[in-house]
């Protein structure tokens, strides 16, 4: 190739100036319209949902354990209450906001349906209103398990007398609530957890 | 200095363990009333701080240190100690309510931004764009100024090289 070809060759290459400013002017408005864009648009996240844990305490591991749990208690008839129950639970915030979370400590019978629809009613179960828990959590944070979120109860005549002594057990059951500002109350997350089949051994 | 006469001697003590009776009851009531719209009222401070914190931690404000505030004055009102609970939970919704109305004008930022952004791409495509484009069109009008065209016949039987 004589090099007058060459240097025809390579003009012929030179890049079209026009289109390469239209290119560059096109992608920089793109980059700035979607960068802007962005700005304004909400971050996108993941899944959001609370979370309601119930644990026992191993005295000897001096562990929070998901196991253990008990599954009877002992009714003294003459003194009208039973033996302590205690309990641990933890709640997690997982919503990209901050919580006020109440849990609930209710008892009813094996019988009495609780899920994500159904909460205990003051007509099916016994509401431990002196045991209930509140809790404001941010977003992404954990209380409990731990002293503060413990659950000593007992059984006494007063729910033995509401719910009527049962062959097949009770349902010990533990409900999230939280607080609305729309309605001014608290309002049921649909999260629960429950003891099935708790035993009320009765002595005399 | 006048002298009771026999009635008013019967009736007096009467009268005045009445009116003794009627402020103890009444007294008692007050206190009553007080204890019960304190509860009701440190419960309602708590939930108002709540709700303003609610909304700054919506916005993406970190809300940490007032979560752990307002939790003291839950604990407070928990422990019937309303006043105190009352006094936390208003000291939150002002700092969080003072954080917001700030926050307000932060929010401002990415229309500055957008807008500067406008700015930008007007300066670009009808500011320097047209200079670059001018030049541009100034140095290619220059380099081929000098070129001629040359048309190559093709002969029958010649190959192309």
């Amino acid at each position: 190739m004589t090099p007058e070809n060459k240097k025809q060759k390579r003009i012929l290459h030179e890049p079209d100036f026009e289109l390469v400013a239209k290119i560059v002017l096109v992608l920089t408005l793109i980059g700035i319209v979607v960068s802007t864009g962005l700005i304004f648009s909400p971050p996108i996240g993941g899944e959001e949902y609370a979370e309601l844990g119930l644990l026992t305490y191993n005295e000897a591991s001096e562990t929070y354990e998901a196991d253990n749990y008990p599954k009877n208690t002992i009714y003294n008839q003459t003194l009208g209450y039973s033996n302590n129950i205690t309990l641990y639970v933890y709640v997690s915030n997982h919503y990209k906001e901050v919580k006020f979370f109440e849990i609930r400590l209710k008892i009813g019978l094996q019988s009495v349906i609780i899920n994500e629809d159904t909460y205990g009613t003051n007509t099916t179960t016994y509401f431990y209103t002196e045991h209930w828990l509140e809790r404001i959590l941010d977003s992404g944070k954990k209380w409990g398990p731990s002293e503060e979120t413990k659950f000593e109860f007992n059984f006494t005549s007063e729910i033995l007398t509401k719910l009527g002594t049962s062959s097949k057990g009770y349902k010990i059951i533990f409900e999230l609530w939280e607080w609305s500002n729309q309605q001014n109350d608290f309002s049921y997350t649909g999260i629960h957890v429950y003891l099935t089949s708790f035993m009320v051994i009765m002595v005399t | 200095m006048k002298k009771l006469n026999s009635l008013q001697k019967k009736t007096a003590p009467l009268i005045g363990v009445c009116v003794l009776l009627i402020g103890i009851v009444a007294f008692q009531t007050h206190l009553k009333m007080i204890a019960g719209a304190t509860q009701e009222e440190a419960f309602t401070a708590i939930t108002e701080a709540f709700e303003v914190v609610e909304q700054a931690s919506k916005a993406g404000l970190e809300v940490e240190p007032f979560v752990e505030k307002l939790n003291e004055a839950l604990e407070e009102y928990t422990h019937g100690n309303y006043d105190t609970a009352i006094t936390l939970a208003q000291e939150v919704k002002e700092d969080v309510s003072q954080l917001l109305s700030k926050f307000r004008w932060d929010k401002l930022y990415p229309y500055l931004i957008a807008l500067l952004n406008l700015t930008v791409i007007l300066v670009v495509v009808f500011g320097w764009g047209r200079k670059i484009w001018g030049w541009f069109v100034k140095q290619r009008e220059e380099e081929y100024l000098d070129l001629e065209i040359v048309y190559e016949e093709k002969k029958n039987g010649e190959q192309e090289e």
